[in-house]
């Protein structure tokens, strides 16, 4: 698994640009499953197994990445940029990113030398940061690089500590990995697997996937925020790692369906499966598209912690990873088989 | 050994050296005591002399060796460390950003990044002694870190466009590799000077090493070389020099005329790029210091324009530090002690 998700998340798919991680997910699938692309990119497969299910269970990651998008280029040859997905611009500021899987550039910073004191703990503005590539004039940089030009954070994978990943895209190549193993595993029923483009500009794959699909069940499998940081109050930690997958009851986009999430946390501990609920109702998911489509679908996520989000740097815990894919097997093969109530 | 500058400078830049690890020095080391005599000076900084000299007067290249980083000053027992700055740090840039800690074996260690829902409305950046350093090792942390143990930026050199060089440390590796440079350019040169180089430590810390360094090298004559401002947007011009446009050359009340003039003279006859850093006095290099060592030193200034100076993403062009080799090459090799 984990050479899995370190090859997944070497892959460089913000938004918009997934045909690299769909390519690579493609390589890896099963000769028995069945698989098409929809018009959007999504990667839609579908596991004919041993029984029929019980009904249309859909299970879904996201296969972007946030990323930058660059706007236009200044007389000095400096690229300015937008961000593709929400980014924090302290997070940028003098780090490293590569523009369309080959150029090298760095965004730069002023010396604190020149920062005047009052200005050293303003935050810095995305719109006044540029991407250096080392060129210094326009008309050269016009060469190789053109606005719409896409670029994302550099951020090998690492080990961190005894449990700990420390990788960029963890959010959501995670859940790519472990939907990746599934297909390559789970044959006792019919099931659906998308893997969606666009998540982190507004959760934008899942709706077609999920229209394609047309499921009466759906789980998320996600990347979500763990503030369990030293210092920080137990009520706000939202999800802590090694405490094994955080299962939602409501976030910014979705207020899931009370009885499913009871029945996957119940599924978890009657299999000794680490869980925990995610406490704040923050964020969103594809889960947000989902429930939504086709007059409304059942929907579950469990999401892996991850603290640093959305940065270069994101951390989680293997053992968590063990958890989620756990749960996602045993999930699926409860509602494949479960009769309705 | 094949001499590659820009290899050099990505291995220098690759390098921690900081408090008391001294990776860069053992580089400069292993280089130079090929063809120099090379010496550890009273305070254990590294100096090495240029071989083929009978002249008797001393001059000095300075470059600074060390790099900013940090110093741990707690372990908590849930795996997070205090860290404080050494040398000037720039709190904005630290949130998500990957250090290694120089304890026994190094350990990697990311700074915590506030999440959004934990960001109050006014947007401020929390200080560095707000922040936490995450290690992943919860109990252990303390097992395998200690209060005293320094950290660096952990990221690798790399070549952008052109001959533009990105990395931590390039101040003052930059410096480093002129010198480097020289000492390859001169090697097998009959010299009208006898020139020694001191890689100084502590200037992060407030000029410290070059005190000491040159108290026991006592030279006639200094030159130092260090790493100044490139210009970028919301910087003042005024402050600043363009990369590519050949190193910078200080002029300041405290720096010596003379020098400086046969520098600018040497770069005019030799058709070598130049640009100038005025200071209407302290130059907050090692010339500070250099320039009053024991009776006083005539020391000039030449620096090499670097962009996103104390960051991970600092970058230099190779040929800003070439011209600066091929300046100070020239300069020793029309060395006339009349002028002086």
């Amino acid at each position: 698994m984990l050479n899995l998700l370190s090859a997944l998340c070497a892959i460089n798919a913000p938004s918009g640009k997934e045909a690299p991680v769909r390519e690579y997910i493609i390589s890896q699938l099963p000769d028995d499953v069945c698989y098409r692309v929809d018009a959007l990119g999504n990667l839609l497969v579908h596991v004919k197994g041993k029984k029929p299910s019980k009904r249309r269970v859909m299970l879904d990651a996201h296969m972007d990445e946030v990323g930058l998008i660059i706007t236009g280029i200044t007389p000095e040859g400096l690229l300015r940029f937008s961000t593709i997905g929400g980014i924090d611009p302290t997070v940028l500021l003098a780090r490293r990113v590569l523009i369309e899987n080959s150029i090298e550039g760095v965004i730069g910073a002023t010396p604190i030398h020149l920062l005047p004191e009052e200005k050293r703990l303003e935050a810095p503005e995305t719109d006044k940061l540029y991407i250096d590539i080392g060129i210094k004039n326009r008309s050269d940089a016009n060469k190789f690089i053109s606005p719409g030009d896409t670029a994302v954070l550099e951020g090998g994978f690492e080990r961190l500590g005894e449990h700990g990943i420390l990788s960029k895209a963890l959010d959501d190549r995670v859940g790519c990995a472990v939907l990746l193993k599934l297909l390559q595993t789970e044959r006792d029923y019919d099931y659906y697997v998308s893997f969606s483009v666009q998540e982190e500009v507004g959760l934008r794959g899942a709706k077609t996937a999920a229209f394609a699909i047309d499921p009466d069940c759906c789980l998320i499998l996600e990347g979500t925020t763990a503030a369990d940081l030293s210092g920080v109050a137990e009520e706000n930690r939202v999800c802590a790692l090694s405490h094994g997958a955080a299962v939602s009851f409501m976030d910014g986009a979705t207020l899931y369906d009370k009885e499913m999430y009871h029945e996957t946390l119940k599924l978890a501990r009657e299999n000794g499966i680490a869980v925990q609920p995610k406490t704040r109702p923050s964020g969103g998911n594809n889960a947000g598209s989902v429930h939504v489509s086709c007059g409304g679908v059942k929907t579950c996520a469990v999401s892996l912690p991850c603290r640093y989000i959305h940065s270069a740097s994101s951390v989680c815990d293997t053992r968590d990873i063990e958890s989620m894919y756990r749960l996602a097997a045993t999930w699926l093969r409860h509602y494949c088989s479960k009769e309705l109530s | 050994m094949s001499f590659n500058l820009k290899e050099m400078l990505k291995d220098l830049s690759n390098a921690s050296d900081i408090g008391e690890v001294f990776e860069a020095e053992d580089i400069v080391l292993r280089y130079l005591s090929e063809f120099a005599d090379c010496r550890r000076l009273k305070d254990g900084s590294l100096a090495a002399e240029l071989p083929s000299s009978r002249s008797e007067t001393t001059l000095l290249l300075d470059a600074h060796i060390d790099e900013v980083g940090f110093i741990v000053t707690h372990v908590t027992s849930d795996g997070f460390l205090r860290l404080s700055p050494i040398g000037g740090i720039d709190a904005r840039m630290l949130p998500a950003q990957r250090i290694t800690v120089l304890s026994g074996k190094p350990t990697k260690a990311v700074f915590c990044s506030t999440p959004p829902h934990l960001k109050s409305k006014e947007q401020k950046v929390k200080p560095l002694d707000e922040l936490f350093a995450d290690t992943g090792l919860s109990k252990k942390a303390a097992e395998i870190i200690a209060p005293g143990d320094v950290a660096v930026f952990s990221v690798k050199a790399a070549e952008l466009y052109g001959d533009t060089v990105c990395g931590k440390a390039m101040d003052n590796r930059a410096g480093v590799a002129v010198l480097l440079g020289v000492a390859e350019t001169l090697k097998n040169k009959e010299l009208p000077v006898r020139v020694c180089m001191q890689f100084s430590r502590m200037e992060e810390l407030g000029l410290r090493g070059a005190k000491t360094a040159a108290y026991d090298i006592d030279p006639d004559f200094a030159v130092c070389v260090d790493t100044t401002f490139g210009s970028y947007p919301n910087i003042p011009p005024h402050k600043t020099g363009d990369l590519g446009r050949g190193p910078m050359l200080g002029v300041s009340p405290i720096l010596s005329g003379d020098i400086t003039a046969r520098l600018k003279r040497t770069a005019a006859e030799s058709g070598i790029p130049l640009q100038f850093e005025v200071m209407g006095g302290k130059t907050g290099t090692n010339a500070d210091v250099i320039s009053l060592n024991r009776k006083g030193v005539p020391t000039g200034l030449l620096s090499v324009p670097i962009r996103s100076m104390h960051s991970p993403a600092e970058t230099v062009q190779m040929g800003d530090i070439e011209a600066a080799v091929k300046l100070l090459s020239n300069f020793i090799l029309n060395w006339e002690d009349h002028h002086a």
